[in-house]
């Protein structure tokens, strides 16, 4: 492969936004999306008019047919660079890639990424599940009555067969998800869970229970990026992008080559070499956590540990506040919120504010670099990014 | 509400045309001598459309299997077992496992059998093949 351009520390992130998460009847996906990119806006201290790029994703629950376009209109801004991309929960951290680089190339100097949707409210709980798991073959997949944890059930099932992983540290990963997100006001769920109460949760798809499962969620989030040397003369610190790197290996996942190793090893490894770093460098990561074996199987695909060993790496609270190596510190899709695409953009804006330095309750300390994972489809299409306090 | 039927394609119907006889037809690419399925307009491996559908011995083992306790909708009864049959020539396919939910272990070696799913289409499941 011929390396180009690399984007370490070329480019940061100089406004992060959240609106409210969980119910939110009496708003559109449109309207969080616009709040979500205003309020980024805002945070970075300048006028609508001097953003020359906007990065959508669009909604499930009212979709819109050029979805870009749709939110620069309402906002009246004019960008030259405006597209809406899709690729499920992979969609938000590989659109910043794409970002990164349109800003290194000159196609763009302030760049929006705004996400938004309803999939609590907008959408009933059969459609909601129903939409969702139409990420299946429509041929070859959907008529057997796959659901999405279903999906994911066979991952973890593999995982359980091939490593001995179990049930109890499917469930670590959702405890230490909640004890995050009771230090986080704006989390969903906030009251503490222990790993009996996942394991007594009904079953969904063997072997994941309730409780293994994300949120079903309203919620947008939004990003303002800039090149490094204009994020100067921002008001708050810049964050800056350190690495990133793409892994796609399928899309369905009775395609897929391996159900225990993904793409995030692929992903990760460019995401590394392009920052100069490595697992061990790494303060806290956020990771997606659709369901709770995802997280483990990331843990050994990034480096984190060998695999088949993520089922005891998250024994003992190590991904919880304090430990070794704090994972989703907001709460993550399985505490916080989970919007559907623009969920894990959420990860990002933590991310932001983490490295700020300003978070209060949950500021972790001498937090100087985070790792970020996001993956769509069925462990289909994943990006990493490496975040920094400290440029180049 | 109807369970979810196969959209049939031009390049899918010799497919679904064997399963209503009781037979698993694959691709076979004969530049490569590779089997395929899903089935493609060319060979996902080399590219050619040297392909002929060919019958698959019906035999597969069990790659995962999960016990769906939430039904997709209420046309699909819970609980069932949505599995991932990897067939005795290479290709894995995506189906349901026929008998009790959850008796069966990863490695099972399986067999198919053809089961009516609605319209005018039967579709492949497994049973567990004890031989
Ligand atoms: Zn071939």
């Amino acid at each position: 492969m011929v390396a180009g351009v690399s984007l370490r520390g070329e480019v940061a992130i100089v406004g992060s936004f959240d609106t409210e998460v969980g119910k939110l009847p009496n708003v559109t996906p449109t309207e969080l999306c616009v709040e979500a990119a205003l309020g980024a806006i805002a945070d970075a201290g300048i006028s609508k008019d001097q953003v020359d790029g906007l990065i959508t994703c669009n909604s499930m629950a009212q979709p819109v047919m050029y979805h870009a376009e749709a939110i620069a209109e309402y906002l009246q801004i004019f960008p030259r660079y405006c597209f809406s991309a899709g690729a499920g929960g992979g969609t938000t951290f590989s659109v910043i890639h794409h970002a990164a680089s349109a800003i290194v190339t000159g196609m763009a100097e302030v760049v929006v990424v705004a996400m938004a949707d309803c999939m609590r409210t907008g959408l009933t709980r059969e459609q909601s599940f129903v939409v969702q798991a139409s990420t299946g073959h429509p041929q070859f997949e959907q008529p057997y009555g796959p659901t999405v944890p279903a999906y994911y059930a066979l991952i973890a099932q593999a995982h359980m067969a091939e490593f001995g992983t179990t049930q109890a540290q499917f469930a670590e990963v959702a405890v230490a998800a909640r004890r995050h997100a009771a230090l986080n006001p704006a989390a969903q769920m906030r009251d503490p869970i222990t790993v009996d109460d996942v394991l007594s949760s009904r079953l969904i798809a063997d072997p994941l229970h309730l409780l293994d499962c994300s949120l079903v969620s309203d919620g947008g989030a939004a990003i303002v990026l800039a090149s490094a040397e204009k994020a100067k003369d921002f008001q708050h610190a810049p964050v800056y992008l350190l690495g990133a790197g793409e892994g796609h290996s399928h899309e369905h996942i009775s395609q897929a080559k391996s159900l225990t190793t993904s793409a995030a090893k692929e992903s990760g490894d460019l995401a590394y070499e392009m920052a100069g770093l490595s697992a061990s460098d790494i303060d806290f990561a956020q990771l997606y956590d659709c369901f709770t074996p995802t997280v483990i199987i990331e843990l050994e695909d990034l480096g984190f540990c060998d695999k088949g060993e993520g089922g005891a790496f998250v024994e003992g609270n190590r991904l919880g506040p304090g430990g070794e190596l704090p994972v989703n510190t907001h709460g993550g899709l399985l505490s916080h919120s989970h919007s559907g695409n623009p969920g894990s953009l959420f990860a990002v804006t933590e991310t932001a504010q983490q490295l700020r330095g300003d978070l209060g309750d949950r500021q972790m300390s001498g937090a100087r670099v985070g790792l970020v994972h996001g993956q769509g489809g069925i462990m289909s299409s994943h990006t990493t990014l490496i975040f920094g306090s400290e440029g180049n | 509400m109807e369970k979810l039927l196969p959209p049939l394609t031009h390049c899918s119907k010799p497919f679904y045309d064997g399963c209503n006889q009781n037979e698993l037809r694959l691709q076979f690419c004969s530049s490569c001598n590779t089997y395929q399925f899903y089935p493609r307009s060319v060979c996902h491996s080399c590219g050619e459309d040297s392909i002929s559908w060919v019958n698959a011995s019906g035999r597969a083992t069990l790659s995962s299997f999960t016990v769906v306790r939430r039904s997709l909708t209420d046309a699909y009864e819970a609980p069932y077992t949505v599995i991932l049959a990897l067939l005795e020539e290479g290709p894995t396919m995506m189906s349901q496992l026929i008998g009790e939910p959850g008796r069966c272990a990863i490695g099972d070696f399986l067999l198919v059998e053809f089961v009516e799913w609605g319209g005018e289409i039967k579709l492949p499941l497994f049973r567990k093949n004890f031989e």
